[in-house]
């Protein structure tokens, strides 16, 4: 006989990193839930791709903002928000509207509600180091330190919450316009996906007011 | 600049755990009824690394690996019968800052594992935040096995 809970794991390649869904409980809707969550990132992945054309990316770029995908406004009016919180410290725009900084946070969200709408009680949705965890269970928490990759903390127990690591590697200060930084990288710890990755890279470009920065949106920032 | 720590986590010590961490998502049977539900699969040999299998159901399902700078993915792509792409599975993830990817004994330690006996390496790093790889190589793999059907298969 097959039980009839437990936990299941899948792993595909999307946003250019390797998404990796566990989800513990009833089993019945697991598979039909799993697939909905993946469709939902990959909604993300083409509709904010950096890379590919016909990616909404690609219309903004090209000064089109009508027929964007909702969640492309979505992501857009959180950035908005962020960058008048952070003074202009996270700002899109002056990346060519790249939305990496932001995006993989929002797919690990909506996988997450994707999940949730299913009957899914408790999970994890790992894109390439942005996290999310849901349910009642504590989950243990390593960060991968940007320059000793070899290594990883142990940061401690969390349920419920979101956590985003950044490296400094390449980051754009919007404010100065060239790369800058004055932290190796960070983590913020965030109820929501989104707001956790956005808020990593003000926190790596300005370290000291990376608690206040975090605190503003009831984060939490390590700087690493 | 050393960590700084929020005041909710207690400062940790800076844990050098393993550095090889390994996750078996996926047994080869596991995937191919995942790609192809309640399909049998009759397997074709190619003399090659790669392993192709035909389904029941029509179309074809191709196991392969890619070996990156600091890991080892083996995955799996369906195909329909007309040669369209129509899934990729992860079926094992390992991965080694210590150099241990490239060598063939440390490889070995992971053949004829099934998802019932998890790898021991996996069960106290499951949550890791932070930088990943780039999926530039299992891009590249599903490329070559898109390849390999329009050269070995399509006509079959």
């Amino acid at each position: 006989m097959r039980p009839s809970s437990g936990t299941v794991r899948r792993a595909r390649p999307l946003l250019g990193t390797l998404v990796d869904i566990r989800i513990s409980g009833a089993l019945r809707h697991a598979l039909p839930a799993l697939e909905r969550a993946f469709a939902a990132i990959e909604r993300v992945h083409r509709a904010m791709s950096a890379q590919e054309s016909t990616s909404d990316i690609a219309r903004l770029r090209s000064g089109r903002r009508c027929a964007l995908d909702p969640w492309t406004r979505r992501v857009l009016d959180r950035a908005e928000e962020i960058r008048q919180a952070t003074d202009g410290l996270f700002d899109c725009a002056a990346c060519d509207y790249a939305l990496d900084g932001i995006a993989k946070g929002f797919a690990v969200d909506r996988a997450v509600e994707c999940l949730q709408d299913a009957g899914i009680t408790a999970g994890v949705v790992n894109a390439g180091g942005d996290l999310r965890v849901f349910g009642d269970a504590f989950e243990d928490i390593h960060v991968r330190t940007p320059h000793e990759p070899a290594r990883l903390l142990y940061i401690g127990r969390v349920r419920n919450a979101a956590i985003a690591t950044s490296a400094s590697a390449g980051l754009v200060d919007p404010l100065a316009r060239a790369c800058r930084s004055r932290a190796a990288g960070a983590t913020v710890i965030a109820s929501d996906c989104m707001s956790a990755d956005a808020l990593t890279k003000p926190c790596m470009l300005e370290p000291v007011k990376a608690e206040k920065l975090a605190s503003q949106f009831g984060a939490k920032a390590i700087v690493l | 600049m050393p960590p700084r720590w929020p005041a909710f986590l207690a400062a940790p010590l800076a844990i050098a755990v393993p550095a090889a961490h390994a996750t078996t998502y996926l047994t080869v049977a596991q995937a191919q009824q995942a790609l192809f539900p309640g399909a049998s699969f009759t397997p074709l040999d190619l003399k090659r690394r790669e392993h192709v299998w035909r389904a029941s159901s029509g179309g074809w399902f191709l196991l392969d690996e890619v070996l990156g700078k600091h890991e080892l993915i083996t995955y799996a792509i369906a195909l329909d019968a007309q040669g369209r792409l129509r899934g990729i599975e992860i079926l094992d993830y390992r991965e080694s800052h210590g150099g241990e990817i490239r060598d063939a004994k440390w490889r070995a330690q992971f053949l004829g594992k099934t998802a019932a006996d998890p790898l021991q390496l996996d069960r106290d790093i499951r949550n890791i935040s932070g930088a990943t790889l780039s999926c530039r190589h299992l891009t590249d793999g599903v490329k070559r096995l898109l390849a390999l059907y329009e050269t070995e298969l399509r006509h079959r």
